[in-house]
């Protein structure tokens, strides 16, 4: 693993799971990525995403709240915990960093 | 729910099988969930397409379920390797026993596997198959008690046939000529016995691949020939062979009008050279040959082809009727069958007069598979019971292993892994093996299966399934048996044998000396057989005489053949006929004086040298003048028409050709000989006349002095005289024994079965007592202690072995006299089935067992009981 530096991808869901709060499961994440960055993840990769930050820590899950467009199943919910809260303002931070050192001249002309 | 609003049942079911039971319902939520919505925007049918296309995309590793695998499993399993390793190690003599047996076993089977999987492919590449047959008849003939199947039909049969019966689409007819025939272009002559007539639809109706010439004409013009590829490449070299003019059969010329590929291997039909039909046709060919075109002779094969709802059976029961129509003289004898070709090859033997054609034996494939599962059986037999005799010696490691918490299926498993070791390295061996005497065994079989035939996907498969069903079938009751003591026998000392295995072992043990007797009294029947066949009197002197087939161009000049050969010092005498044994006589019918039916006869014609040069004794009266044709109304016949007719005064008796014809005298007797294999053709009344016209084959009379340089001369007087016959010449004796290859073939492969088989045997017997030797170490030594004498051991060892060999030749010798004799009832000459093989069979395992047993024992016993006792 590349240290604790996240993927872009990772970082959108993160940010989307801690949008969502307490309704952040594969397809409300799907919606709000495609809502948002008008971008087409398929679900399976939403999954894999998800369950490789719940291994690196940054997230937890439980199944709650039956519906019954589910048929009759759980939703798989995420919460993003302190570490991975952690991660992502690391990643603000360090964007943050660098805009501040952008002279404004770099992006005339 | 509202209507059956459900996604894809398999992919669903897959998935739920693969993926991780803990994220299976987030995930199983998730896709129905977007598959609802997907209904709704875009409809059921492409919601369950993008619901297949979503799901496959969660068949990857991150999903997958976790193996609840034990993490000490995969050293189990080493460990069971390398126990059985040590095990081995620790027993060589009984590892090699059962790797030698098992080699054996799987070899013979699958070179059994190989050669009936091949034989099972003849004709298969014909694409209408299952629609063609071909005719043949029962032939029916009270009065002189002829009763057989023979492939020979008469000309007009198929054209009729077609003519009269919607459901015959087509008929091809063929006739394979008897001899061989010489081709020659320019300089070259080639010699061929693969040459037939054939009808100009011969590429139509069958699938053989025409390279150069048109498949509608290519054989309809008289005097059209076709080649094999190879054939051609013979004659030609690298010319062009279409349009040129070969002179052939009969010394007519030929134009070649088509190039065919030589037939497959698989092939019943082999042929190099194909001659149009009308060739033979009176008024249309040149060769007129009438008896190919009528109803009378009886001398060329029909094959038909039926519509594809036609029905056989129903046809065949119609034939009768054909034959009161066009043929009503021999309506009561011949009875038309119709054979589906793809049966002709394997289940035609018993059907006669099949000329020019590969045929095959389904009574030789059941007995080389019978065989092959026989010696198979042996081997495991071997296996199993050496496997259960180290019940002894694997019962302390079972008990250990159970006590550190082996399951018994676990154990079990063990045991089969090392016979699934076993038989797979046994396998590789064969498979080696194999493959190295298949050009030995090729010659014995008279096949020439090529090395790939061993790597058909279909052979392979079978082999691996071979292996795997063996491996548990042979495994499976020692592992249960050597996997049962329970964990109290380790805190045990004594050695008694595991489970009730000592009356198994011994059924197994009978089982397996039945087999071997069984196959020893087969095999040397077999053996006596032949041997009586070839060495039984012929009733002319067979050695020495070498026949020269002269109806060629040398036809006419055999006068100064026979002056030349005659000038030789070493040629007795020189006989010029029209026929020999094996050609030229056929059977007719004839009314001898005193009865008033008709006889059936053989015909034979013969020159005045005849019966000098063939060594056939005068018994009565004379036989034809010499330098005279004063005798050429006159006739001599042979001892069985004398004992036929009861005459006691033969000579002076007439024979009428017809009912009306002259009636001929007969002037001598001679004794009877035969003209065909002993196999099968019986001795029949023969008349002999003297035919000075008809001259084809040129027999020689050589004395004792040196043969080469005699048959040189022969060679040199034939160069000069022939310009494109090359010489060819058979001795008689090498004739009849030619006859005799089926007998042979059979001889060589039961031979070396009935060998393996004791050999397997005596392995197996070996490998047994050892063993038991071992375990009794103790009880034998101390019997020496007390006084027991060595013989006394010896005999000890041997009784229960005896009792065993008794009873399996109880069971094995009247198993094997009823197959045999049934046998040898195909025969019309035939050994009886004398008592001696059964002594010899009986004596020899006897004997092999005896000093096998004997041998082992005087070795432990031998011993100084005092190390065996000592070692408490």
């Amino acid at each position: 693993m590349k240290g604790t530096n996240l993927g872009e991808l990772e970082e959108l869901i993160l940010l989307a799971t801690a949008t969502l709060y307490d309704n952040a499961y594969g397809i409300a994440i799907q919606k709000e990525i495609k809502a948002k960055c008008n971008r087409s993840i398929s679900i399976s990769t939403v999954h894999a995403v998800l369950a490789r930050l719940e291994q690196k820590g940054y997230m937890d899950s439980r199944y709650d709240g039956m519906t019954p467009e589910r048929g009759g199943r759980r939703k798989h919910l995420f919460r993003v915990t302190k570490s991975g809260q952690k991660a992502l303002l690391q990643v603000k931070e360090q964007r943050d960093s660098f805009w501040q050192g952008i002279p404004t001249i770099a992006f005339e002309k | 729910m509202k209507r059956e609003l459900l996604p894809p049942r398999w992919i669903y079911n897959l998935l739920e099988q693969f993926c991780d039971p803990h994220l299976w319902e987030g995930i199983s939520g998730d896709l129905f969930e977007s598959f609802l919505e997907n209904v709704e925007k875009k409809g059921l049918r492409r919601a369950r397409w993008i619901y297949t296309f979503q799901s496959m995309g969660f068949l990857r590793m991150k999903f997958k379920k976790k193996e609840k695998r034990l993490s000490n499993m995969k050293s189990i399993w080493l460990n069971y390797f390398l126990t059985s390793l040590r095990s081995i190690k620790k027993q060589k003599a009984l590892f090699t026993i059962n790797l030698v047996g098992l080699i054996m076993a799987i070899s013979c089977s699958l070179f059994a596997l190989v050669y009936i999987n091949d034989e099972l492919k003849f004709d298969t590449h014909h694409s209408d198959l299952d629609q063609t047959y071909r005719l043949y008849k029962r032939y029916i003939n009270v009065q002189e008690e002829v009763d057989h199947l023979t492939y020979e039909t008469s000309g007009l049969m198929g054209p009729t046939m077609k003519d009269e019966y919607p459901e015959v689409e087509d008929f091809i007819r063929i006739c394979p000529w008897w001899s061989r025939v010489i081709l020659s272009y320019k300089e070259t002559s080639l010699a061929t016995e693969e040459i037939y007539f054939t009808d100009s639809t011969f590429f139509d109706f069958f699938d053989y691949e025409l390279i150069q010439g048109d498949p509608n004409t290519v054989l309809s013009v008289p005097l059209s020939i076709a080649l094999s590829e190879s054939f051609a490449r013979k004659l030609f070299a690298n010319e062009d062979p279409i349009g040129k003019v070969v002179t052939g059969l009969k010394d007519l010329d030929y134009t070649v009008t088509g190039v065919f590929k030589d037939p497959p291997r698989q092939s019943s039909l082999q042929f190099d050279a194909l001659i149009s039909w009308s060739t033979s046709v009176p008024g249309v060919g040149p060769l007129r040959y009438r008896w190919m075109n009528n109803w009378l002779a009886q001398g060329i094969f029909t094959f038909v082809k039926l519509a594809q709802d036609a029905n056989p059976v129903a046809l065949t029961e119609k034939l009768p009727k054909m034959m009161e129509r066009h043929f009503e003289e021999r309506a009561d004898q011949y009875f038309l069958k119709l054979m589906p070709l793809k049966e002709m090859y394997l289940y035609g033997e018993r059907v006669r007069n099949n000329r020019g054609m590969k045929v095959g034996s389904i009574t030789f494939v059941y007995m080389l598979g019978f065989s092959a599962f026989l010696i198979f059986l042996i081997a495991s037999v071997n296996y199993i019971n050496i496997a259960l005799s180290r019940a002894a010696q694997t019962r302390t490691e079972v008990g250990i292993r159970k006590v550190m918490g082996s399951s018994r299926k676990q154990l079990m498993g063990r045991f089969i892994s090392e016979t699934f070791f076993s038989t797979t390295t046994a396998s590789i061996f064969s498979l080696l093996l194999v493959i190295w005497l298949l050009p030995g065994a090729n010659i014995l079989s008279g096949k020439e299966l090529p090395v790939q035939d061993f790597f058909q996907p279909e052979i392979l498969a079978v082999v691996v399934v071979f292996i795997f069903a063996t491996s548990l079938l042979v495994g499976l009751y020692p592992a249960f048996i050597l996997s049962s003591p329970p964990i109290s026998t380790i805190l045990k000392t004594s050695s008694g044998v595991v489970g009730s295995t000592g009356w198994f072992r011994k059924i197994l043990l009978t089982l397996q000396y039945t087999i071997s007797i069984f196959l020893i009294v087969c095999t040397s029947i077999v053996i006596r057989q032949t041997n009586y066949l070839e060495s039984k009197p012929v009733g002319f002197d067979k050695e020495l005489l070498l026949v020269l087939d002269v109806d060629n161009e040398v036809k006419t000049r055999v006068e100064v053949l026979e002056n030349e050969l005659q000038k030789h010092p070493n040629i007795l005498s020189v006989s010029t006929t029209r026929s020999t044994i094996g050609d030229g006589s056929y059977t007719t019918n004839v009314i001898p004086e005193g009865y008033t039916d008709e006889l059936g006869t053989r015909i034979f014609g013969v020159d005045q040298e005849f019966f000098e040069t063939y060594g056939v004794k005068t018994l009565f009266g004379r036989t034809f003048l010499k330098n005279s044709s004063a005798d050429s109304a006159n006739i001599v016949v042979n001892k069985a028409m004398v004992d036929f007719m009861g005459w006691d005064d033969p000579v002076g008796k007439h024979i009428r050709f017809a009912a009306g014809g002259q009636p001929v005298p007969i002037i001598g007797v001679v004794n009877n000989f035969h003209v065909n294999s002993l196999a099968t053709d019986e001795i029949e009344p023969m008349i002999l006349y003297l035919d000075l016209s008809s001259k084809s084959y040129t027999s020689i009379r050589i004395g004792n002095g040196n043969l080469k340089e005699t048959i040189d001369h022969v060679q040199e007087t034939w160069d000069e005289l022939a310009e494109r016959t090359p010489f060819t010449a058979f001795f008689t004796d090498d004739w009849f024994n030619e006859q005799y290859n089926k007998e042979r073939k059979l001889l060589k492969i039961s031979s070396i079965y009935s060998v393996i088989s004791i050999i397997l045997c005596a392995l197996g017997l070996f490998g047994l007592t050892a063993l038991l030797l071992q375990q009794r170490t103790k009880e034998i030594s101390i019997r020496k202690v007390l006084g027991a004498s060595l013989s006394s051991i010896i005999s000890m060892m041997n009784k229960q072995f005896l009792v065993i060999i008794l009873i399996s030749f109880t069971i094995a010798a009247p198993l094997a006299y009823f197959l045999i004799s049934d046998w040898l009832d195909q025969f019309v000459y035939r050994t009886s089935v004398s008592s001696l093989p059964f002594i010899l069979a009986g004596g020899l395992t006897l004997l092999i067992s005896v000093l096998i047993v004997s041998w082992l024992s005087v070795r432990s016993a031998s011993v100084n009981p005092s190390e065996n006792l000592s070692t408490e």
